[in-house]
């Protein structure tokens, strides 16, 4: 691996970058930095693009539900109730009277709260003990990889739901225990690219000139150990909102009133061969919101790695 | 080999231990228990605590572990609260075939379907096929199996008409859980084949093999098709457990009588026999796959000896 600070990324789609960096100093321009190639490279990708969209239109129309959605999650008519998609109900009504479109739009939102907030938690566990274990070896790795491999043949699952029960259902703890139960892989990746970091020349060239374990670590290792984090980071978001709509389906995620779109599918199963739009809509919803977050990790993950495809 | 399997062996037997200490110890660490007063309702005293004391509960906490390891080590592991006519390992005895009756034949259409999808993507690289079978592999990967399921409901029972939605007993109830398990795995098994195919066939010896002229057939299935294959068990013979062991999801849209359900039911009525049992199945059955795929390992690449850093992760 090398240093991204002194080694412009080699793209054949950028000529001048492979001259400049060919002749060791700039020919014809001077090389950009690493982030600026990066960026080119994700715009450049046309599935990733279309991720983008389809996450910022379900950002809008999710965070954007009190504004948009056409009445608030918990009105309910009971005259209104099983209607097929019309004019007035875009996306008809459930058994109770709901607006679907609107019971969907705050779905979408539950979930998008739900999937960037548990993996914040997972983030807050996993990159330290992973940076610990990684930077330290010794008792610490062999104490914190204990952990991991216990956790890892804890069947996750059931663990999740087993710690859902313990905590009842809700918002705020289906967040805690999807964080709880996946800061693993990041973890490990955290560890595994320190190891192989803190051995390169740059890092014993910085300490043989005295710097000190933290800057090493913060100056040198992070910012060349992060983009395989980043995109890790990336897709744990989707794999985080369907553990909280599988949760939710099964019945010990998020209780009524709050709307989740796991729950609407599982709901939606005894009605379905009559009214199918109870069953279509939540699950198109979950699957772009799936869709789009992984298009941008794939993409996320070509742009910051060319070395890797 | 044999020093290698028996320590192997032996760090598993540890993990079971450690995971059946930190199931036990959450179980019990929660306020409330099996029997205990809730919404539902209260059991008289008198019988309550005879409850507690039918099965133990009213030892210490550490007795009942070490009770409870006792008893597993001479394979019994109790009486199920929620069905207390019959055994854990009876009720996992019913249940279980059912779900393995959908996971067998899920194995065989993904690993299949899925092998085959990704050699011909491979060896049609940046054709229109490569590029459906991995857009449909990215779908496969993302998409929740429940999602697909309801989906295959819509199309099959609702548009179409032909299927029923769920159910039990008929050779037609396999079709739609089995197409909507296997989806992921078998997006997996084409993925993997794809890029395990695509770097063995620059690989150097398989360019020597065709400048010594040899058939097209025999470089692609002596050269390129072992090689391709050892990267790809160790990466797919772990879903295998998985698999096996179930989907809740999917048993619980095809309303499938499996083991699946237990999952949920164990922890929501405080079933402490048939957690630990549920715990220690799949983590046994985790371990033992680990061991297996680490050994065909080094059984099909004698690059890789056993004994050395090479095989641990």
């Amino acid at each position: 691996m090398s240093d991204q600070a002194t080694t412009a990324p080699v793209d054949p789609a950028l000529p001048n970058a492979t001259l400049a960096n060919a002749g060791g100093r700039a020919l014809v321009q001077e090389p950009r930095s690493a982030l600026y190639y990066a960026g080119r490279r994700f715009l450049r990708q046309r599935l990733a693009m279309i991720g983008l969209v389809i996450v910022i239109i379900l950002m809008i129309a999710g965070f954007g539900a009190p504004l948009l959605a056409p009445t608030n999650y918990a009105d309910a008519n009971l005259m209104d109730a099983n209607q097929f998609p019309s004019h007035s109900h875009w996306m008809g009504t459930d058994t109770i009277g709901h607006d679907f479109l609107s019971r969907v739009m705050y779905g979408t939102r539950t979930s998008l709260i739900v999937g960037f907030a548990a993996v914040i938690v997972a983030c807050l566990i996993g990159i330290p003990l992973g940076m610990l274990a990684g930077m330290k070896g010794g008792l610490a790795d062999f104490l914190v990889m204990r952990l991991v491999e216990i956790m890892t043949a804890f069947p996750g699952l059931l663990f999740a739901i087993f710690l859902m029960t313990i905590f009842g259902a809700g918002v705020d703890k289906i967040i805690l225990v999807i964080g709880l139960t996946s800061w693993v892989t990041l973890c490990r990746l955290m560890r595994a690219q320190l190891f192989t970091l803190r051995e390169q020349e740059y890092v014993q060239a910085a300490r043989a000139m005295g710097a000190t374990e933290l800057s090493i670590a913060v100056r040198h290792l992070l910012p060349n150990a992060i983009a395989p984090v980043i995109v890790a980071i990336t897709l744990a978001i989707p794999t985080a909102i369907f553990a909280e709509a599988g949760l939710s389906f099964l019945g010990v995620g998020i209780n009524e009133p709050t709307p989740s779109l796991g729950k609407m599918v599982a709901d939606s199963a005894p009605y379905v061969r009559v009214y199918w739009h109870l069953g279509l809509f939540p699950t198109v919803a979950i699957a772009l919101i799936m869709l789009g977050f992984s298009f941008i990790g794939d993409g996320l993950r070509d742009a910051l790695d060319p070395r890797q495809n | 080999m044999g020093r290698y399997l028996i320590g192997r062996l032996l760090s598993l037997i540890f993990v079971l231990f450690a995971v059946s200490l930190i199931a036990f110890m959450l179980m019990h660490a929660v306020p409330g228990g099996p029997f205990a007063p809730d919404e539902k309702g209260r059991l008289p005293e008198a019988t309550r605590v005879a409850q507690m004391k039918k099965y133990g509960l009213d030892k210490p906490i550490y007795v009942q572990y070490v009770r409870y390891i006792w008893h597993a080590v001479h394979l019994d592991f109790g009486v199920p609260f929620q069905s207390p006519t019959e055994t854990v390992t009876g009720l996992i005895a019913r249940t279980w075939p059912v779900t393995i009756k959908i996971g067998v034949p899920t194995i065989i259409l993904a690993y299949t379907v899925g092998t085959a999808l990704g050699l011909i993507a491979a060896l049609r690289q940046n054709s229109i096929i490569d590029y459906v079978v991995s857009f449909t592999a990215t779908l496969g990967i993302v998409l929740p199996n429940f999602v697909v399921a309801m989906w295959l409901i819509l199309f099959f029972s609702v548009y179409l008409g032909w299927l029923e939605p769920g159910g039990w007993g008929k050779p037609q109830n396999y079709i739609m859980p089995v197409l909507a398990y296997s989806l992921a795995p078998m997006a997996l098994v084409a993925r993997y084949t794809r890029s395990c195919v695509l770097e063995v066939m620059r690989a150097d010896y398989v360019r020597t093999a065709r400048a010594k002229g040899l058939a097209e057939n025999r470089v692609l299935f002596w050269h390129i098709g072992r090689n391709a294959l050892i990267p790809l068990i160790t990466i797919l013979l772990p879903e295998i457990p998985n698999i096996l062991t179930g989907s809740i999801f999917i048993e619980s849209v095809f309303r499938i009588p499996g083991l699946g359900r237990f999952f949920v039911t164990s922890t929501q009525q405080r079933d402490y026999p048939m957690i630990l049992a549920l715990v220690l199945l799949i983590a046994a059955f985790w371990g033992i796959t680990y061991i297996i795929t680490d050994v065909l390992y080094t059984v099909l690449d004698p690059r890789i000896r056993i004994g050395g850093s090479a095989v641990r992760t």
